[in-house]
């Protein structure tokens, strides 16, 4: 289920029907009543086509920015969901060893599927089970010489071809089956076959380590059925083909289930078929030992107590969280215990689930009292199941969503700013709206119409507009998102990733509807701020500012309140005068609306008591505690910003009863609110850690904060203007020839500060969000500065299977033999191995094991790399070569990598693996746990006794950059690894530091022609290094074009202005011209006020971009030792340029056009 | 009355106004000529062009046929730059709704003229100050115009036409939107003026009691001058 705004879309648009339907039909009851309103509302609208056609415009830029957001996520999630599907065809559940990853283990016997095959037999909700082994091998086709160093090799049990699809060949549609093979025959898929450039009948050689297999090719495949694979190079055979190619005879390494249902009809039954699978794979022995566990009474009594306390408890239940599965399952477990059965089926059901186990185990953990049951549960729990079920399907399509969610969620963060800017420009164009409609709405007041009949007239108006926004907005929508999805596709992908663009019916729907609502909702807003008008001034066209608000007695305000609440039994009190139809209807209405009058009163009051000011300070206060206790990073802000504000409003009251003049107090008082806003959003992210300690944050607060920033900043400046003015004058004012122009442009912006005030935030929060990514772009090229960090030092990385493992005798031998490599270009050989482990720290409440890689590595990798460590253990300070040296030496010492801390990061991604307890991103610098930081490890099917081993020093982060799903890796000696694995022999990784003058990229593909018999695979680190760095900067410069589009915004916002000035201002510019202003005077006088505005939003924008960066760039500091924080003033320079480029070209029509206007005829207008 | 003195001659001027294809002529061939320090209204009913050829003479307007020269200049046949230096420099402004802008304070109008013709920010500033001295109103130089009466604004604006020491003002209803006092009040201004300065004040009025304190009253009728009156 993909998310927006954190809820779930399906649940979005649902609310989204409810919301529209209720303004739809609230909108159609008020017109019924009032058709003359909105007959006076919508005449203006075909009057003014071209006006229509631009407040359309305006209103549909943040419905553009949430289809696009929309729309990306739909391709991905429907790009990576048909790609999923396409690689996994038919199978929905696999079975593989818990080794699946590593090659020599991974295997185990054939007639394992026979077990399954009996299970399923007769099983209508299956229709198929097939074995197979997978291998990836060196191939060559001996007719066209062409090679493949990892092309993969698949054999398939013959005779469980059913119910996977069809195997076609490429001519024909006729079904291939595997028993036609011959020994000696093999299948290509049509990738293998074009990169093989190989025909029917050709002979190719498959390079098995040990020698030659010929085969000659006896089909070419289509896409499809077992020759699928998505975009995989297939080599198809039989089974017992490849048990003879592999020498693996009597063993596979897969077991996949097709479900009845097809290609994608198979997944709905996943869950049920994979809990099937394991429970049958159980261990029951270990079952039972977790049974007695569990049996204890003690133990059973907290579990059942922290249970209990869940459904009680809300404040529980919210600090911790269980999943309601989850919890459901261990009432059930608890249930089975009393009943001492562990081989009941319901009982292995639900502990066959890992999760259920792992949340026992966190429960148990909270008490601090069951350390031996949990050390002992923990062990248990790896080797509970002897072969891993995977809904295979399903959890491609479940990371297609999550990705997908993720991609929506980035652009949807990112772009919010771009969708406030969206609404304040709806707003602004409302208010102008308004304005140029101030006599008219006057007079209509004058003669007798309500304020709230102004209200809808404009709503009615209003709902026209937002109904052709959306519509057109959410078409665009779908259209920006295809052109960012191909420059996102150009920018990360390649030929791996097909895009396939889709824009799903929800998700116009949301558009559509979130984009009308919304647009609805600021046209409601703008119009009741627009309806409180003075008759007089408006008729007069006066200034507003010097007409004081009627001031409401208690007594009236209690008694509307009074009025409001009591509703129909009020009105009924007109029964008094006698009962007629007319009083009964009034009734009936007072009845029907009674829960917004309501709503009405309760909004009024507590507007009444929030703008006291000193409950606005105890409120602030309380959330903010509230904040505190929850760890909740927004709450906090949110409290404090409240007491601010607060402390604003009260000085209000306060200074209001002293003899300063009204103007000076809202000044003093919106200087004090908004210094302190920005000082509080401004200061590093962790000054306030002392006091809340640490908070947890989600992005939100990203936007929040922004939008509080500029918010503040531009209160501040817009409510101490005079002196800004005043500075202007003084400065850019004295320019020789510019000061009459110049003081009537900054003067005009100054005197309206309220839709000054919301072009300069449109501007504000666009520059700010680029100005962010502009300076965190730049951080990133610590890696191509210090290349080193990240390679360790060595230029080629090389790996060939562990089966094909060279000495590095044997590597140093071929490398001679080669015509076109020189062993004295290579300095170093270093050779290492992963291998695939579980593992838990020792001594912290987490005692479940999770996975874990251990790099297995040679002296000469430890004496000669350059990796550096983040935090490293007290004894071992002073140098990261003491660290390697004491590897070398203390096969119980290892390092671990940076992505075992757990980090505060919301926008990071999450580690897959061991997560450490004692030590965390944020610990202070010189931070190590006082009883040192040891981990058990175990190999990943829990067998055996675990390993104890000391953690000295966490490597530096920028070493995993490369690395995006941060999977969780020690270096150690290989000592270590061969206790965990003694089967292991050899490396199959080779990382080569290269002779000063030697190129990587030449020698790289001579090495692989050399050692092509043992398929082996180089990379230039660099040149790894480069291309995820190029792809980082073409995502950030798409990213920086997505919300580039807010600028579009507050370019439409300049130009509505100057639209609108010329206007209004067309007496004023006949005066100009008559005392002597130029045209060109008058012309340069609009658009230096375009770039006043702009400006001010630039300068604000830049300035608290690069605050923000400063405290982002700080906290990336604590994880990244060495990166410099740079102002890319040339891309800052562009930005700028294109904001004001813009922003003047929209301003330059307008103010040309006011420039031409004869003096005569201007003066004339009223 | 020698040729010298006239500081304004407008010779055959015509102006029609166009409204889609309907023509309406405003002026239909009009001769005038003012002298230097005289101080002339032009009268007549509504609609009669009498605002149309204060544009006109004053340059704001163009005209569709005749000539119009100011001392020595045609005006006809400036560029519009040119017009636009000759008026800072040459001439001031006085309208019936004041036109002060409403965003600059009293003293910031009446320094705009000397800005727009090149003096300094200095001496903008005193000479405006002295120039709202002498309307009486050097008090309120820091107010904005929606502070101040409409006599007030009515003495800025005066103060923002004299303050170039223009040859010529031109003056549009000045008293149209003020009361008797006030209105008494700025006619006493503008005739000290016309007397002390010896500038020129071309007055369009229809108040009688306006037209009796100037030098020459110019009746017009349907966008011709009908009668004249010393």
């Amino acid at each position: 289920m993909q998310k927006l705004f954190g809820i779930d879309t399906d649940s979005l648009s649902m609310y989204m029907a409810v919301l529209f339907g209720v303004l739809f039909l609230s909108l159609l009851v008020q017109a019924i009543r009032n058709p003359i309103l909105v007959k006076l509302g919508i005449r203006n609208i075909p009057k003014r086509p071209t006006q229509s056609v631009l407040i359309i415009i305006g209103l549909m830029l943040s419905t553009v920015i949430i289809g696009a957001s929309l729309g990306i996520g739909d391709t991905v999630y429907h790009s990576i969901r048909i790609g999923a599907l396409e690689a996994a065809g038919h199978v929905d559940e696999t079975i593989t060893s818990p080794f699946s990853r590593f090659s020599i283990a991974r295997y185990f016997p054939e007639d394992k599927v026979h077990d399954f095959e009996n299970m399923f037999d007769g099983d209508d909700r299956v229709d198929g089970v097939i074995s197979r082994i997978s291998t990836s091998l060196p191939v060559m086709n001996s007719r066209t010489e062409r090679t493949e160093a990892r092309m993969t090799i698949r054999g398939y049990k013959a005779d469980g071809q059913e119910g996977f699809g069809d195997i076609l060949g490429l001519e024909g549609n006729s079904s291939i089956y595997l028993s036609d093979l011959d020994d000696n025959q093999v299948i290509l898929n049509k990738n293998a076959a074009d990169i093989l450039a190989a025909n029917v009948g050709d002979s190719i050689d498959i390079y098995t380590g040990q020698g030659i297999a010929q085969y000659n090719v006896r089909y070419i495949a289509k896409h499809g059925g077992l020759a699928s694979g998505g975009d995989t190079n297939l080599v198809l055979m039989s089974l017992s083909q490849i048990q003879e190619l592999t020498s693996k005879e009597g063993l596979i390494d897969w077991i996949g289930i097709s479900n009845r249902g097809g290609i994608e009809g198979g997944v709905d039954g996943s869950e049920e078929i994979s809990q099937l699978l394991r429970v049958a794979l159980i261990d029951k022995s270990i079952a039972a030992e977790i049974m007695s566990i569990l049996s204890d009474s003690d133990v059973l009594n907290y579990i059942q107590g922290h249970l209990d306390k869940l459904e009680n408890n809300p404040a529980f239940k919210r600090e911790n969280p269980l999943d309601e599965d989850i919890s459901d399952d261990i009432r059930v477990i608890i249930s089975e215990l009393s009943k001492s059965d562990a081989s009941s089926e319901i009982y292995l059901g639900s502990i066959a689930d890992e999760a259920n186990i792992a949340s026992i185990l966190s429960i148990m953990s909270k008490s601090g009292t069951f350390e031996t049951h949990e050390e002992e549960l923990g062990s248990l729990m790896p080797r509970l199941n002897q072969l891993n079920v995977r809904e295979y399907k399903a959890d491609a399509l479940r990371i297609a969503e999550v990705v997908g969610t993720s991609v929506t969620m980035l652009f949807t963060i990112f772009g919010s700013f771009s969708i406030i800017v969206g609404l304040l420009l709806i707003f602004l164009v409302m208010v102008l709206l308004a304005s140029s409609r101030s006599t008219e709405m006057g007079m209509a007041r004058a003669i007798g119409l309500k304020r709230r009949h102004l209200v809808q007239m404009f709503t009615f108006e209003g709902a026209v507009y937002a109904l052709g926004a959306a519509i057109i907005g959410t078409a665009l929508g779908a259209v920006v998102s295809m052109v960012l999805v191909g420059l996102l596709q150009r920018a990360v992908g390649g030929d791996d990733w097909v895009i396939r663009t889709s824009f799903t019916l929800k998700s116009l729907w949301i558009t559509f509807s979130v984009g009308f609502v919304l647009t609805l909702i600021t046209i409601g807003i703008s119009s009741y701020r627009v309806s409180k008008l003075n008759i007089v001034v408006a008729i007069r066209g006066l200034s507003e500012e010097f007409v004081q608000g009627a001031r409401v007695s208690w007594k009236n305000y209690i008694e509307t309140i009074f009025v409001g609440l009591l509703g129909p039994i009020y009105v009924m009190t007109e029964f008094k005068r006698g009962i007629t139809m007319g009083r009964i209807g009034n009734v009936a209405k007072a009845a029907i609306f009674w829960p917004f009058s309501i709503l009405k009163q309760v909004i009024s009051i507590l507007g009444l008591i929030l703008s006291q000011g000193w409950i606005l300070i105890i409120l602030g206060v309380l959330i903010h505690r509230w904040g505190i206790s929850a760890e909740n990073g927004t709450l906090f802000s949110v409290g404090v910003s409240m007491s601010i504000i607060g402390l604003g409003l009260s000085l209000r009251k306060i200074l209001g009863k002293s003899s300063i003049r009204p103007r000076t107090i809202t000044r003093i008082a919106a200087t004090i609110e908004g210094v302190l806003l920005v000082l509080f959003w401004g200061v590093p992210f962790d000054a306030f850690d002392a006091y809340t300690g640490k908070l947890e944050t989600t992005p939100d607060i990203f936007v929040l904060g922004g939008v509080a920033q500029i918010g503040s900043a531009v209160w501040l400046v817009m409510n101490n203007s005079e002196i800004l003015l005043a500075f202007s004058n003084r400065t850019l004012g004295r320019l020789s020839g510019l000061q009459a122009t110049f003081k009537t442009a900054i003067a005009y912006p100054v005197a309206a500060p309220f839709r000054t005030g919301l072009t300069v935030s449109m501007f504000g929060l666009v520059i700010f969000t680029l100005m962010i990514f502009a300076v965190l772009n730049n951080i990133n090229n610590v890696a191509r500065e210090q290349p080193d960090r990240v390679t360790g030092g060595y230029d080629v990385v090389a790996s060939v299977r562990p089966e094909f493992a060279l000495s590095i005798e044997e590597l140093q031998l071929g490398i001679e033999k080669s015509p076109n490599l020189n062993l004295n270009d290579f300095e170093v050989i270093a050779q290492s191995i992963n291998i695939p482990a579980i593992g838990r720290e020792i001594n912290v409440d987490n005692k479940r094991f999770s996975n874990i890689t251990i790099r297995s590595v040679d002296s000469a990798y430890m004496d000669n790399t350059l990796l550096q460590f983040d935090k490293v253990h007290p004894d071992y300070i002073g140098g990261d070569s003491l660290v390697w040296d004491a590897l070398s030496r203390d096969s119980d010492l290892v390092v671990i990598s940076n992505s075992a801390l757990p980090t505060n990061d919301p926008f990071g991604p999450s580690s897959a693996g061991l997560q450490l307890n004692s030590i965390a991103t944020d610990s202070d610098e010189g931070y190590w746990p006082e009883s040192g930081i040891q981990l058990e490890v175990l190999s990943r099917q829990g067998s055996g006794e675990p390993i104890r081993v000391e953690v000295i020093g966490i490597i530096d982060s920028l070493a995993d950059q490369q690395d995006w799903v941060r999977s969780v890796y020690i270096i150690a000696s290989d000592s270590i690894g061969k206790r965990i694995m003694p089967d292991v022999d050899g490396y199959d990784t080779y990382s080569i530091r290269l002779k000063p003058g030697s190129d990587a990229s030449q020698l790289i593909p001579y090495m692989e022609t050399a050692f092509i018999e043992r398929g082996m695979e180089a990379v230039s680190t660099i040149d790894q290094i480069e291309r995820g760095l190029e792809q980082g900067d073409a995502f950030n410069q798409l990213f920086q074009g997505f919300m580039g589009l807010g600028l579009v915004v507050g370019v439409i916002a300049i130009g509505v202005l100057s639209i609108r000035a010329v206007v209004e201002r067309r007496q004023a510019i006949g005066t100009m011209r008559a005392i002597g202003y130029r045209a060109r005077m008058v012309w340069l006088s609009f658009l230096l006020e375009s770039l006043y505005i702009t400006f001010l939003g630039i300068v604000l924008g830049l300035g608290l971009g690069a605050l923000t960066s400063w405290n982002i760039f700080n906290e990336i500091a604590k994880e990244v030792e060495g990166i410099t924080y740079k102002i890319p003033w040339v891309n800052v320079f562009i930005i700028v340029a294109i904001t004001v480029f813009f922003a003047l070209l929209s301003s330059f029509l307008p103010s040309k056009q006011a420039s031409k206007i004869y003096p005569a005829e201007a003066l004339r207008y009223e | 009355m020698t040729q010298s003195s006239i500081i304004v001659s407008a010779k055959n001027v015509e102006k029609i106004y166009k409204s889609g294809d309907l023509e309406v002529p405003a002026l239909k061939g009009v001769d005038l000529q003012v002298n230097e320090g005289e101080m002339i209204a032009i009268m007549g009913p509504s609609g009669c062009g009498k605002t149309t050829l204060l544009n006109c003479l004053s340059g704001i307007d163009s005209i569709n046929n005749g000539e119009i020269i100011i001392g020595e200049r045609p005006i006809h046949e400036l560029s519009d730059d040119e017009l636009s230096d000759f008026r800072s420099r040459f001439m001031g402004f006085v309208f019936q709704t004041y036109n002060l802008l409403p965003v600059l304070t009293a003293q910031e109008n009446v320094e705009l003229p000397l800005l727009i013709s090149g003096h300094s920010q200095k001496e903008a500033k005193s000479r405006a100050i002295a120039s709202l001295d002498t309307v009486n109103l050097v008090d309120w130089g820091g107010h904005r115009p929606t502070e101040l009466s409409g006599g007030q604004q009515q003495r800025v604006a005066i103060a923002r036409a004299l303050v170039n020491n223009p040859s010529i003002v031109w003056a549009d209803e000045p008293t149209g939107n003020l009361d008797s006092q006030n209105e008494r009040e700025i006619m006493e201004l503008i005739t000290r003026l016309n007397r002390e300065n010896g500038q020129t004040f071309v007055l369009v009025t229809h108040a009688d009691s306006v037209g009796a304190l100037t030098d020459r009253i110019i009746y017009m009728r349907d966008g011709l001058i009908d009668t004249e009156r010393m």
